[in-house]
């Protein structure tokens, strides 16, 4: 709500959102009806007005649109029924600010392993916010020279669907080449999963999928439907022949662990022998916060490569496929628990913030070193 | 004998059925003034002749033309008589120039020359209720209406005229000496005070119907409906209460006792109550009826047996009277087969409640014209959901103000209203047609931002410019003062040459001393008067400088400055407008001023 002041009393008008949308509604609406460009260029004049209640970017946003909706009807005019193929908008909206790289992280742990990572200070304030979503804004300069424009973004809440959301904001606003998840996961202790490794998925696998049925003896019984998303081709050529070691992970990871708050360790006597290693392996994700071991049992009855799990993954991958362009992904979780029992006394341990500086370690050396970029 | 009646609203855009007590009225004047003429035969014309306040203004002589128009649909039928009824006008819109329009037409009507086919005879005009021969202040009329035939020669040689006017006079004109009868006048000023006290006419002219986003009980196809717009009376408590007592007199069946509904309409329940007083009828509010209480004890034990008769605000699709009998039947209570409306989509309904046919009878039928949430444009934006209530804001949303452009229209801004100062818009919406069809709430949101905002003092006048739409708009906002407020209205052209003289009004003032507007305001200083000026439409401030300079000057203080839509909200500077400055819509789009003006 905005405020008009007369005399000491606050007078509530409509929100701006409300009078943008609604001023796109008639500008569309009006150079249909009236065919008249001076009277909808007028109703743009009220949508700036209206828009500049928000911050740059929904004024940009709002303004954007009205003229792309009063300017597509001179298109169509000049281009006549071919014009049904181009969309200003779209065009526009292609050249929205870009960005080689964005990084999605989950929790506050995961952006400072990031920040840090990255060169940055982990308490570092968002360069730009709009609506709720806040980003941040970094490069990473590229073995052999050149620099990949990276941003960042947290989703702040757990599970799939608000991580699609957040991946749907940034694609809105934003342009990347490749969008990387960095975070945590449980990891699977019988196949020598530590804590502190690195998964980089191969392939992302929904388990939540099922059908329930009852079977011939009245029994109820769940039949598994996993949806299996596979690394798009490209990244997957980047990172079949990955290997952090021989960019040395070990010690470029040692020297950013020294950064980190001694608060935010986990016990010293834990850290001695600590040597995280990285997999490409299969990452399962669902909706479920796994703390009785049940890793091992998806392994065997869904996916053979399963090593980790979590909550998001699933939700990422198809915000960044299921839309009309799609945008290349990856995933590098580092493993924090091992989604047994123990979970709550591993998180006090601090295993996040380590996790997540691991695998945002690993993110930043498959960048620098590995990542051929789209237009290459 | 044939004739037409020809019902003609000054300074109205769209023309509305004629109501049927106006053609009894219309026929009986006939009838009085030609009693020996045993076949007299009304002919077409159901609907008023609407002239608006633009022609009235800026084209006054093509009222000639209108009048010569709708006569020629008439002229293979033997035509006798027209019948030009103006009585249902306020005085301020007959002007002299408009009369005399008038008269040019009907002389080339009666012209054998002009009109050879069917010369028609006779004319009779019903005037307003005009101030007469008194002169007036606060009104732009202040000459007898007998005077306009003697300024005019007539040529009256070929036809007659007659005028009845307000003040009990009659005027024959012409070769044909027609007799007009003492008491016509008893059947003149009979029907003009049924006409104004009528309280179901009160009540619609009381009746304001607000946009937004409302919730329907209705559902198309299993979906859920909105409405646009949503029904309310204000200050209509003795108009309802009239109704009532007549309608109770008819349908109450001997009720015992009334259970009423009055969530949106303040209206109504201080009718009912008044009503319940006088009458001593118990009256009781439906939901403590339905509650745990002693009102629900006193009901359920005491009045067994008895009829009660349901009153209720709105019907939209009967469901809530529905669900009211229902659960009134269940607690062993009697509801009269008559239930009591203010508002619902017809005058009256016929429903089968708990197998029992009621009639719901209303008193103002209104269509809410119900839409599917999947089709409703509201819901699409993602607007929220309006208040039947109360105002949510003080200015309009901009769904508002779009919803009605897209109803009236828009065009380019008439060159006549344009300031000296500037360049004209391309295009706007066509305001007067706005403010004539929503005209009434949005004078009551004027009026509600005044109260709620900087209150409203005594001794308030409005002024404005001589536009079609802000004298539209000062004439829906004087509706809300009941028509106590002094309205004054300066001519463009004035307010033009004060600003082409750097804003100085004092030649002005001298040079036109005896015009109306300014007798007007000069009488208004000794009265400690201030000033609310408004106006349709802010373009860049020069107008209302102008007005201010002109009441500095006359040492008149200004309280407001309310244009309707404001095109120039972002120079709110003190220096600009030093006085409060509100309006109903933000629009930024200042005009665009001529170099050589733009320091007037």
């Amino acid at each position: 709500m905005f405020s008009n002041h007369q005399e000491g009393i606050i007078l509530q008008n409509e929100d701006f959102e409300h009078s943008c949308k609604t001023n796109l509604y008639f500008i569309e609406k009006f150079t249909q009806k009236y065919k008249n460009d001076k009277f909808c260029l007028s109703l743009l004049q009220d949508l700036a007005w209206k828009s500049v209640k928000g911050n740059l970017n929904s004024k940009n946003k709002y303004l954007l649109s009205g003229l792309c909706k009063i300017y597509q009807r001179t298109l169509e005019e000049t281009l006549g029924s071919f014009s049904k193929n181009i969309s200003i908008e779209e065009a526009i909206s292609h050249n929205k600010k870009l960005f080689d790289v964005g990084i999605v992280t989950i929790k506050r742990e995961e952006l400072e392993g990031v920040l840090l990572a990255l060169g940055m200070d982990s308490q570092k304030d968002h360069d730009l916010k709009i609506g709720s979503r806040r980003y941040w804004f970094s490069k990473v300069e590229k073995r052999g020279g050149g620099d990949l424009s990276i941003i960042i973004t947290m989703v702040n809440r757990p599970r799939n669907v608000p991580c699609a959301m957040a991946v749907d904001s940034l694609l809105s606003n934003f342009g990347v080449n490749l969008l990387i998840l960095v975070g945590v996961a449980a990891g699977l202790k019988e196949k020598d999963i530590k804590l502190g490794d690195v998964i980089g998925a191969d392939l992302v696998l929904d388990y939540e999928h099922s059908r329930l049925e009852k079977d011939e003896d009245g029994v109820k019984i769940k039949l598994f439907r996993p949806e299996q998303h596979e690394l798009p081709f490209k990244i997957q050529q980047n990172l079949t022949d990955f290997k952090p070691d021989n960019f040395d992970f070990e010690s470029k990871f040692q020297k950013l662990l020294m950064k980190l708050d001694k608060k935010k360790k986990p016990p010293s006597k834990k850290l001695k022998d600590l040597k995280p290693k990285y997999e490409f392996a299969t990452v399962a994700a669902g909706e479920k916060l796994i703390a009785d071991g049940s890793i091992v049992d998806m392994r065997f009855e869904l996916h053979e490569r399963i090593r980790a799990a979590d909550q998001e993954d699933s939700g990422f991958v198809k915000a960044c496929i299921y839309r009309d362009h799609p945008v290349l992904w990856a995933v590098f979780r580092g493993i924090s628990d091992q989604g047994e029992a123990n979970k709550e006394y591993q998180k006090k341990e601090n295993w996040q913030y380590l996790a997540s500086l691991s695998a945002a370690t690993v993110a930043l050396l498959f960048l620098q070193n590995s990542y051929s970029p789209a237009s290459e | 004998m044939r004739y037409i009646a020809l019902n003609i609203r000054l300074g109205v855009v769209g023309d509305k059925p004629i109501e049927k007590i106006r053609q009894k009225f219309q026929d009986g004047i006939i009838k009085k003034i030609f009693p020996e003429v045993e076949n007299i035969e009304r002919l077409g014309e159901q609907y008023t002749t609407s002239i608006p306040y633009r022609t009235i203004l800026y084209k006054p002589q093509h009222v000639r033309d209108i009048i010569k128009k709708i006569a020629s649909r008439y002229s293979d039928q033997s035509l006798d008589l027209i019948l030009l009824d103006l009585s249902n006008n306020d005085c301020q819109e007959f002007r002299e120039d408009v009369f005399l329009s008038l008269i040019d037409g009907v002389n080339d009507l009666a012209d054998p020359e002009e009109n050879p086919i069917n010369p028609i005879k006779i004319f009779i005009f019903l005037l307003p209720l005009m101030p007469g021969s008194r002169k007036r202040n606060g009104s732009e009329i202040s000459i007898n209406s007998s005077e306009y035939l003697q300024i005019k020669n007539m040529k009256s040689e070929k036809n007659t005229i007659v005028l009845l006017t307000n003040d009990y006079k009659s005027f024959v004109y012409g070769a044909n000496p027609i007799v007009i009868p003492d008491d016509i006048f008893e059947i003149y000023h009979k029907h003009m005070a049924a006409l104004k006290e009528n309280p179901i006419h009160l009540l619609c002219e009381k009746t304001i119907r607000k946009l937004g986003h409302f919730h329907s009980n209705k559902k198309i196809n299993g979906e859920r409906c909105c409405r646009p717009y949503t029904y309310f009376t204000y200050d209509a408590g003795k108009e309802i209460g009239e109704l009532l007592s007549v309608w109770w007199s008819k349908y109450s069946n001997n009720s015992e006792y009334i259970i009423y509904d009055s969530n949106n309409n303040d209206s109504l329940h201080e009718a009912i109550n008044a009503f319940a007083e006088i009458e001593k009828i118990p009256v009781y509010y439906i939901e403590d009826v339905m509650s745990d209480n002693s009102i629900h004890k006193e009901v359920t034990e005491e009045k067994i047996d008895k009829t009660f008769t349901l009153i209720v605000d709105a019907v939209d699709t009967s469901a809530t009277v529905t669900n009211y009998i229902e659960d009134l039947v269940k607690l062993n209570v009697y509801p009269n087969e008559n239930i009591l409306s203010v508002f619902a989509p017809a005058a009256s309904i016929i429903k089968e409640i708990s197998r029992k046919k009621y009639v719901i009878h209303a008193f103002i039928s209104k269509k809410h014209e119900p839409i599917p949430e999947s089709k409703c444009p509201q819901c699409i934006i993602g607007l929220p959901y309006s208040s039947e209530l109360s105002e949510d804001y003080f200015m309009l949303r901009a769904y508002d103000i779009y919803h009605m452009i897209d109803s009236v229209g828009i065009e380019p801004e008439p060159k006549e209203e344009v300031p000296e100062t500037g360049y004209p818009y391309s295009y706007i919406p066509k305001y007067e047609e706005m403010i004539e069809e929503f005209g009434d709430w949005l004078a009551y949101k004027m009026e509600y931002y005044l109260i709620k905002s900087i209150g409203i003092p005594e001794n308030l006048f409005i002024i404005h410019p001589e536009e079609v739409a802000s004298k539209a708009l000062s004439d829906k906002l004087r509706f809300r003062f009941n028509k106590k407020i002094t309205t004054v209205k300066i001519p463009r052209y004035q307010i033009t040459k004060a600003q082409k003289n750097n804003n100085d009004w004092s030649e002005i003032l001298i040079e036109e001393a005896k015009e109306g507007w300014v007798e007007q305001i000069e009488s208004l200083i000794d009265q400690g008067a201030t000033a609310l000026i408004i106006d349709y439409l802010n373009g860049s401030g020069k107008t209302f400088q102008s007005l201010q300079k002109m009441l500095t000057k006359l040492e008149i203080g200004v309280y407001c400055y309310f244009p309707f839509v404001d095109r120039d909200p972002g120079a709110d500077s003190v220096e600009k407008y030093p006085f409060n400055k509100l309006c109903l819509y933000e629009w930024y789009g200042p005009r665009q001023l001529k170099r050589n003006l733009s320091n007037v």
